[in-house]
């Protein structure tokens, strides 16, 4: 859901292959492929851990620290995480099998009830250049829900609010895990202001924004 | 004796399948088997399976979605250890279980021994020789004995007469007007059978079961004649002495021997239908009264025929008046959806209910109800799943060791809701319109504390905060 730099910086031996390949790829995709590894730990790399749309912890940190990296090949142990390596836009998958710009990791749940082979607007796309989470999302701590920002047009808010279901992020058991750890983290601040963010970093931002200004949690505690 | 593990080797959904049904470390009862048991899970796991293949412990009956017998292992824990291996009872005198040729004590064939078992014991038969026990060999009436245990066979077979006893499971299925006959196609077994060595009581034995304690109340009510009638003639004869013998050997009698439908009331059915506002009518006024049990309405005193009785009036009358006739103690009591036509407040008490009614019982149940699984201690609840595979298995609630300080969930302390969300996997937390508003509620919020931050002067006559004031109270929040 924040902007995510999509830099394969480490994984450099597959972003090489991946350049050389010619459309269609070959081979298609299989997840037994000796890159396969190298695609992920990049991706977590590169996103922190988290679900790029729901942001839930899907892998430890040390799965994907720099160290673990050398010539070009992930040479740490194979990760333990819960999520899926998805190919973002499904039709691309059967000729761009490899290709990076289209992959993202994701929670498994969501990807197996929620978003499966749907076609996906590249509008809350994280990994897109022009991508703003803050022009396009506000967050609502009354019902923990995200909603697309005020200041959009009707035409974008339909497709935002489109894509907060298609992907997840308003989805009842990620919404319950949100509001679950958003207590818990906001509590542990009480006693400890070094308390680090591990998921939901853009809820709990935006929360932040809301409290720093004084903002009630709904409009009607104003009233 | 209550069952500790049970394994169910390859048979449809369940493949290689144990429950592990003790009580986990730091608990009381420690490594003992558990009291109560509350099988959860989406239609189709198999609750309903694993509840009538535990029937077959000590029946032949032969219900439909039984397991086969050679493909469940039952395990039980008390006294000395026991084992149901498919048809047979194996004791071990090994206090871990494991079963070999020199801890094997016995090994009998329950399928030929008579609902009233203590008196066949004695047709157990000794043989020198030693046994493969895994060899599946089951002879008319027993079987086989290798004597590693001494002197101590009596006393085993004593041990086993008396345990025998408590191995009748008792069985109350889903409740419906559907009788028992045709639900299992058993032609042998009938409604509240002895027959098959277990107890069945579905909707339809109520009648049966009155009639029972109709019985009871004609013994009692006779007693008291013949007490009455001694202490007349007595009064005739102006034998006072006599009288006065008769009259306290009735008080001393009637001490002891409380009226059946008066026990019944006081100490069984009314405790639940007073939350219905009824309770039993214990001053019958004629012998047609007999026929039924009358209930009274306590707000207005109208008698209630049970014509008229609700389906939960009448699923708690089926299912208690077994509990009091037959005043089990050391049973396996296996209930599916004690729920059934249940109002909600009803449904939190009755499985405290059911279990109190009872001595030393072991229960089963198999429930959809958030409500009943409040009822449970987190290691009670066996919550079955489908893996990726399509096979059953048991979602485990503990994280590490099996300690109660490890469990994650505990029902006990959970709102409904959270029950339903945390323990039965429902994704959402309301229907699809809930969905929809919350999602209209959340935008419209945001979108007032733009305009108000902007300048706009918002009050509570503004339509856009009355329909945010709206659509808050019909979410069920206090937006006054």
């Amino acid at each position: 859901m924040r902007k995510i730099n999509k830099s394969c910086n480490l994984s450099t031996e597959y972003k090489t292959w991946e350049e050389s390949l010619s459309i269609p790829h070959e081979p298609s995709y299989y997840s037994s492929h000796k890159y396969y590894i190298d695609i992920i730990t990049q991706l977590f790399h590169c996103q922190d851990g988290l679900c790029a749309f729901t942001e839930q912890r899907l892998c430890p940190k040390a799965y994907y620290a720099d160290h673990l990296w050398d010539n070009g090949r992930y040479q740490g142990d194979r990760p333990q995480f819960r999520g899926e390596l998805d190919h973002v836009n499904h039709n691309r998958k059967k000729d761009e099998a490899w290709a990076w710009d289209n992959f993202l990791m994701i929670d498994s749940d969501v990807n197996k009830k929620i978003k499966g082979k749907k076609d996906v607007d590249p509008i809350l796309i994280p990994d897109q250049d022009d991508y703003d989470v803050n022009r396009l999302l506000v967050y609502n701590t009354k019902t923990n829900l995200f909603t697309p920002h005020p200041d959009l047009t009707a035409e974008e808010t339909a497709r935002v609010n489109e894509l907060l279901t298609t992907l997840g992020i308003n989805w009842r058991p990620v919404i319950t895990q949100r509001k679950i750890y958003l207590s818990h983290y906001f509590k542990s601040l009480e006693f400890d202001s070094t308390t680090e963010v591990e998921q939901f970093p853009t809820a709990i931002a935006m929360r932040r924004i809301i409290e720093d200004s004084t903002e009630e949690t709904s409009f009607l505690d104003t009233l | 004796m209550k069952i500790s593990h049970v394994h169910i080797k390859d048979h449809q959904q369940f493949k290689d399948f144990k429950l592990d049904l003790t009580y986990p470390k730091g608990h009381e009862k420690e490594g003992q088997p558990l009291d109560k048991v509350c099988f959860i899970g989406q239609s189709g796991t198999g609750k309903t399976t694993l509840l009538e293949s535990l029937m077959r412990l000590n029946s032949d009956a032969r219900l439909t979605t039984m397991i086969p017998l050679d493909q469940i292992e039952i395990t039980y824990k008390n006294y000395t250890d026991m084992s149901f291996y498919s048809r047979g009872l194996i004791i071990t005198n090994t206090p871990s279980g494991v079963i070999n040729n020199k801890s094997f004590i016995a090994y009998i064939d329950t399928s030929s021994l008579p609902y009233s078992s203590s008196t066949k014991i004695d047709q157990i038969k000794k043989y020198d020789d030693s046994i493969e026990i895994n060899k599946k060999h089951y002879h008319k009436n027993v079987t086989r004995y290798m004597n590693d245990s001494g002197g101590k066979l009596d006393k085993e077979l004593q041990t086993l007469a008396e345990l025998y006893g408590f191995l009748i499971p008792v069985y109350f299925p889903i409740l419906s007007n559907k009788k028992l006959s045709n639900y299992h196609g058993d032609k042998h077994l009938t409604v509240n059978s002895h027959t098959s060595r277990a107890f069945f009581f579905s909707l339809d034995s109520y009648k049966e079961n009155w009639n029972l304690i109709k019985s009871k109340i004609e013994i009692h009510q006779n007693q008291v004649i013949k007490y009455n009638n001694a202490i007349a003639r007595a009064a005739i004869k102006k034998d006072e002495q006599s009288m006065n013998k008769y009259i306290k050997q009735l008080k001393a009698w009637a001490d002891e021997n409380e009226t059946p439908l008066l026990d019944l009331a006081d100490n069984y059915l009314d405790k639940i239908l007073n939350d219905f506002h009824l309770k039993i009518k214990t001053e019958l006024e004629s012998l047609k009264e007999m026929d039924s049990i009358h209930l009274i309405n306590t707000e207005t005193l109208e008698t209630i025929p049970e014509e008229y009785w609700s389906s939960g009036i009448k699923n708690i009358i089926a299912r208690t008046l077994p509990l009091y006739i037959h005043d089990f103690r050391e049973h396996l009591i296996c209930i599916d959806e004690p729920e059934n036509s249940l109002y909600p407040d009803i449904q939190r008490k009755i499985v405290d209910i059911y279990t109190s009614l009872t001595t030393d019982c072991q229960f089963f149940f198999a429930t959809h109800s958030p409500i009943i699984a409040s009822s449970f201690e987190p290691w009670e609840i066996v919550e079955l799943k489908f893996n990726d595979k399509g096979y059953v298995y048991r979602e485990q609630y503990w994280e590490g060791e099996n300690h109660v300080d490890n469990y994650k969930y505990d029902p006990r302390y959970l709102r409904w809701d959270s029950i339903l969300t945390q323990i039965f996997d429902l994704e959402e937390e309301g229907g699809a319109e809930r969905k929809q508003m919350l999602q209209d509620f959340a935008q419209l919020d945001n979108d007032l504390k733009a305009r108000q931050k902007a300048g706009e002067k918002l009050d509570k006559n503004h339509t856009d905060v009355k329909r945010l004031m709206k659509m808050g109270q019909l979410l069920g929040w206090n937006t006054k």
